[in-house]
């Protein structure tokens, strides 16, 4: 996982605001900046991250102003500022006045409560470093007294110094909380040297510069040391090459004694390790062993003494404010935990309670339409309820809650998992959904939602930890269906589930929710920050399904469950959202009409790499593949991974655009007409889908292929694909898997040479981003049937072409 | 349920459309029927049109059972429930070509036939089903007049010239002919078009849209037939490229609302379709459905039903070669605001 990093720019907001909202952005960082000169084309970045111990790393570029380091609120806390100056004409200003160009390379440094101005005359660049005192003290064995000042990039440690943090500055964001740990050490050990070393540093200590050269040597040997059990005032005093008595003196002179400064860089150590993620399989005394503190007890007291909590409850309330912060940024899906064994489906989960009944047509009264000797396709219904779905994931192990043959066709009912965000609206009334979603304190029916643990232990949230979320009809089996086969779902049909509530007859509603797993989440410009909210939506059906328009929205408020588990954000799915604790707001997105397009997010298989895997993110296998296209009209081909298929359909959708940037779309109940056709391997040959691993869309104009961050995630990311992928979301790689797959298309398929693909590609294939929301992110690439023509037609157009350039005729 | 319906001899009548004919399936509402729609230009290049169960039907159906019009229908399919006064919801779903050629005749009832000279010509089309596009293979000018449905030409290689080079055509497959069964005694022409629906001709009656027709008799009596892959407004040299069609489709009883003649609506339009034997008049006929329409269904005042016509809606030829012609107007279905809700 990597460190949680917050951007922001100037350009999130309209041009009269930017100044204040950087002004602001600034003061976060305990910085003023003022006399900006052309406020109109204000625009200023900040990318910034927070490591484990509170030393904040921002990434500053703006334009000309003034950047003031004093910010005086901050005494209180302390702490001090380094800034790697790394592009700009700027002049920094000291208490004194005394003014200094900044090269680039320079480091700029104040304890808050000193006062220095930078001015920036040009576009600037800086990486700024907040470190609160406390990190520096006990290293440092001198009273800070430092005031301004600017190290020199050109040479001796600032050069290395400056090189370090220039780095750091190139990979702030792609750091994880494991490699932080390492830089800040080097961070504080590197200030401290080369403050040090520079001669204007001087001033930060209340002694002579021999003793301050001397003490700073002795304290990064004691540094070198602390591990080491025989570490004692008389071995450093003689690899120091000074007198014990003399190193006895150099520490009093600033307050401090040897055997003090030992322990208590000893217990930064310990603390450090404490909450360090790589040590967490250490216990306490093992960590306190290793840095020479040989009784427990005695550790776990001056640890009290030194921080003021024991250092189990100092391990605990950092593990809980870590994973608070996790709360404020949580991912998707498994976190990353040691998975003790693989969850599996329980016995009682393998089987529907009842296969759908009274889904197959008795046999026809007319004669096959088929040629002799094959069957009659034949129509099934499945309904949703308890019995034919499953929630939140797919599993290879689960009973088919019906079994078709190729060719068949099958009308399947769909729910959507957000019907209780409306209760009356979207439920009441409907028994599929009632009896789907019936969650009381007595009964949940179905109580698996998601592919968590069914005893929700690492979360708490409820039996399969929301791990997945979608409500999926199925699975269907489809006979004759087997590994290396691809199944093509015709989605012939698709009407949305009106209401059953008798208040609202014959109207159709949806939700859309703007979730944490939304792109826009942490990013919200307006407050409260960060905040979720649900916008429920009428279909028009005057004009047959036409438009969307809302109805209301309301901010979704911790929800307690029927089993009294409390859901501070929409963690779970299916919560009944009791309408007594939020707020409903009517004056929203009037004016607005959204055009109707039915379309099921969710169109799979059953993956064979685990028994059981999370509904959200799609793969070769399908799954919540989230295009808008897939609706009707359209047929998505799917690559069989098991025997039979095991196909589901769910995440009914109203309307989405492409990239379902909030996290979800217009979520709405909708019955589908499918028919449901088996290619075999070996009669695919030249057909589109020849050699798709992946779901491939085809439309009336287009082929649509579908490339992820990961193609198969579940394969390629190993034991832990679950929790990885989330957390290696990227629009690069599906962008490069989109690619690879149209390319493979167009060879293929097409029969087009590799250069005549990539050219094709550029210049009449459209790529576009499905979804930025499902943790495998998905860019498709369109491919329009008719841009190809019959070969002579082609060589007439050539023909025509080389003779108006005045080539020679072709005799015609 | 989904039923099947085979074009077989039994199963199909030939130039007409009967109340009395016995239905040849049950239906209930809300079922999907997969049917077979033979075209009756099969005989046009009977190698490339014809398979074994398309020739046992020209073979068993005789020539002087097919009057008085030309299309071969399949049905009458009886729908449960459906009583004269209730409009029959006919769901398009699928509609696969049953062979990839199909035929285009410049008819002796075509707009231009004797501009041409008095000529008929046969254009055989075949369909590439990767790009969704036909081209013609050849043509032969038909010797004599056709006049009999289901004429069988055997293959005259010497006539067969290629045509078309290089022109690709967008596939479209639709019915040309579909309806109920009309309250009359008797047969009654496929040819003309009417409120029962029969031969509208519009190429945008094909999978993804939705008719609604109005019955007339008990059990609607839904016929197919008469299918294209392509076809241009106005049909202009009598027929399109005809060819044989998989259809499946969903039947559903509205007893909600009513029409006064077939009505289509696709995915982006209300369609409203007026015939007269007088262009003038079936322009009018059009009309006044929409008119009709918008007054009635989007409760608009006769001033602003007609003021809206005017600025958004689309009127077009959709044919002027079975006798009765057609007009269709097209509303977009996006101008009207959501319905209100209180």
């Amino acid at each position: 996982m990597l460190l949680h990093s917050t951007q922001f720019t100037t350009d999130s907001y309209p041009a009269g605001q930017r100044v204040k909202a950087w002004q602001e952005a600034l003061e976060a960082l305990s910085l003023q900046a003022s006399g900006i000169s052309d406020r109109d084309k204000m625009h200023g970045t900040v990318s910034s991250t927070v490591s484990p111990h509170g030393i904040v790393f921002a990434r500053i570029s703006s334009g000309p102003q003034s950047i003031l380091y004093d910010q005086n609120a901050d005494i209180r806390s302390g702490s001090i500022c380094v800034a790697l100056h790394m592009e700009g004409r700027a002049l920094l200003a000291d208490q004194n006045e005394t003014d200094q160009w900044l090269s680039s390379g320079d480091i700029v440094y104040g304890p808050s409560g000193s006062s220095g101005s930078v001015a920036m005359q040009s576009n600037f660049r800086q990486l700024f470093i907040k470190i609160p005192r406390q990190a520096l003290r006990s290293r440092l064995a001198v009273p800070l007294s430092m005031k301004v000042g600017r190290v020199s990039g050109e040479s001796g440690i600032g050069h290395v110094f400056s090189g370090m943090l220039g780095s750091i500055a190139d990979t702030l964001d792609k750091l994880t909380p494991d490699q932080i740990r390492p830089i800040e050490i080097a961070l504080l050990e590197f200030l401290v040297s080369s403050l040090a070393s520079d001669e204007s540093a001087q001033g930060m200590v209340a002694s002579t510069s021999t003793q301050t050269t001397n003490l700073h040597r002795i304290s990064q040997l004691i540094e070198s040391r602390l591990g080491d059990p025989d570490l004692s005032i008389n071995h450093c005093a003689e690899e120091a090459g000074v007198s014990p008595r003399y190193l006895q003196k150099l520490f009093e002179a600033v307050g401090e004694s040897f055997s003090h400064y030992v322990r208590a860089r000893r217990l930064e150590r310990c603390r450090a390790d404490l909450i360090n993620p790589l040590y967490a399989h250490l216990s306490i005394s093992e960590i306190c062993f290793r840095w020479r503190f040989n009784d427990a007890a005695h550790f776990s007291r001056v640890f009290r003494d030194e921080y003021g909590l024991s250092p189990r409850a100092y391990r605990r309330d950092i593990g809980k404010s870590i994973s608070k912060s996790m709360q404020m940024h949580q991912i998707r899906g498994w976190p990353e935990v040691p998975r003790e064994s693989s969850v599996r489906l329980e016995q009682q989960e393998l089987s529907p309670v009842a296969v759908a009944n009274g889904t197959r047509s008795p046999e026809p009264e007319v004669p096959a339409l088929h040629p002799a000797g094959t069957r009659q396709p034949r129509h099934h219904y499945l309904p949703a309820d308890e019995n034919t779905v499953h929630w939140g994931y797919f599993s290879r192990s689960l009973k088919p809650v019906l079994e078709i043959e190729s060719g068949d066709y099958v009308t399947i009912e769909t729910l959507t998992q957000h019907c209780y965000d409306d209760y009356e609206r979207m439920m009441q009334g409907d028994p599929g959904a009632e009896s789907v979603l019936h969650w009381t304190a007595e009964k949940k029916n179905i109580d698996r939602r998601g592919a968590g643990p069914m005893d929700a232990s690492i979360y708490g949230r409820g039996a399969g930890e929301g791990f997945g979320v979608h409500i999926c009809t199925g699975p269907i089996h489809i006979e004759g269906a087997a590994p290396g086969d691809v199944v093509e779902v015709r989605i012939l049909d698709v009407q949305p589930r009106p209401s059953a509530n008798a208040e609202y007859d014959g109207r159709t509603f949806g939700s859309n929710a703007a979730a944490w797993w939304g792109l826009h989440y942490d990013e919200l410009l307006t407050e409260p920050k960060p905040r979720e909210v649900v916008t429920i939506y009428e279909l028009n059906q005057a004009a047959g399904h036409d438009y969307a328009r809302a109805i209301y929205n309301f901010r979704w408020t911790p929800q307690t469950d029927p089993f009294g588990i409390v859901h501070p954000t929409i963690d779970y799915p299916g919560i009944p959202v009791d309408h007594g604790t939020i707020e409903k707001n009517y004056d929203v997105l009037k004016n607005v009409r959204i055009p109707v397009n039915p379309h099921f997010g969710v169109i799979g298989l059953a993956p064979k790499e685990a028994d059981i895997v999370d509904s959200i993110p799609p793969s070769a296998h399908g799954g919540n593949i989230d295009n808008k296209r897939a609706g009707k009209g359209a047929s998505m081909y799917l690559p069989v991974a098991v025997p039979g298929g095991l196909l589901s359909i769910g995440d009914p959708h109203a309307s989405q655009g492409d990239s379902e940037l909030c996290g979800t779309a217009i979520e709405c109940s909708m019955t589908g007409v499918f028919q449901i056709i088996v290619h075999k391997k070996e009669a695919m040959k030249g057909k589109p889908f020849e050699d798709i691993n992946y779901p491939l869309l085809e439309t009336s104009e287009e082929w649509v292929v579908h490339g992820f961050s990961f193609a198969n995630y579940l394969a390629e990311l190993g034991e832990q694909a679950q929790s990885e992928i989330y957390k290696k979301s990227s629009l690069d790689g599906a962008m490069k898997d989109a690619f690879r797959k149209m390319r493979r298309l167009l060879m293929t398929t097409m029969g087009l040479s590799e250069d005549e693909a990539i050219s094709l590609m550029s210049v009449a294939v459209d790529f576009g981003v499905t979804q930025v929301v499902d943790g495998n992110w998905c860019v498709h690439g369109v491919l329009r049937k008719d841009l190809f023509v019959d070969d002579e037609t082609g060589a007439e157009d050539e023909a025509a072409t080389t003779a108006a350039e005045g080539g020679p005729s072709n005799g015609k | 349920m989904l039923h099947t319906l085979q074009a077989t001899p039994k199963s199909c009548h030939w130039g007409y459309f009967d109340p009395s004919l016995a239905p040849v399936l049950r239906v209930k509402s809300g079922d999907l029927v997969a049917a077979e729609a033979v075209t009756h230009h099969a005989g046009d290049a009977p190698e490339l049109l014809m398979d074994d169960g398309i020739r046992a039907l020209y073979e068993g159906i005789p020539e002087e059972d097919r009057y008085p019009g030309v299309h071969l229908m399949t049905g009458p399919i009886f729908v449960e429930g459906a009583k004269p006064g209730d409009m029959l919801e006919v769901r398009y779903l699928q509609m696969t070509p049953r062979l990839n050629y199909g035929s285009n005749l410049a008819a002796n009832w075509g707009h231009l036939y004797k501009e041409m000279g008095e000529k008929e010509r046969v254009t055989i089309y075949a369909l590439d089903e990767a790009s969704q596009q036909a081209e013609a293979v050849f043509a032969y000018d038909f010797p004599g007049k056709y006049d009999t449905p289901g004429t069988v030409t055997q293959e005259r290689s010497c006539c067969r010239e290629e045509v078309l080079h290089g022109v690709r055509v967008p596939v479209r497959p639709h019915l040309g002919t579909a309806g109920l069964a009309p309250p009359v005694n008797g047969r009654v022409s496929t040819i003309p078009p009417g409120a029962h629906g029969g031969n509208i001709d519009n190429w945008r009656i094909g999978a993804g849209a939705t008719m609604y027709y109005p019955v007339e008799v008990d059990g609607a009596l839904f016929s197919i037939g008469d299918p294209h892959i392509s076809q241009g407004d106005g049909e202009i040299s009598g027929t399109a490229i005809e060819a044989s069609l998989n259809v499946l489709f969903q039947v559903v009883v509205r007893k909600d609302f009513h029409f006064r003649s077939p009505l289509l609506e696709t995915q982006a339009d209300w369609i409203v379709h007026g015939f007269d034997e007088d262009l003038d008049l079936a322009m009018k006929d059009a009309s006044l459905g929409m008119m009709e329409l918008l007054t009635d269904r989007q409760r608009l005042s006769r001033d602003d039903a007609y003021s809206l016509m005017s600025v958004a809606a689309d009127f077009a030829i959709t044919q002027v070669v079975d006798g009765r012609q057609g007009i269709h107007v097209r509303m977009p279905r996006g101008v009207f605001p959501p319905k209100k809700r209180t």
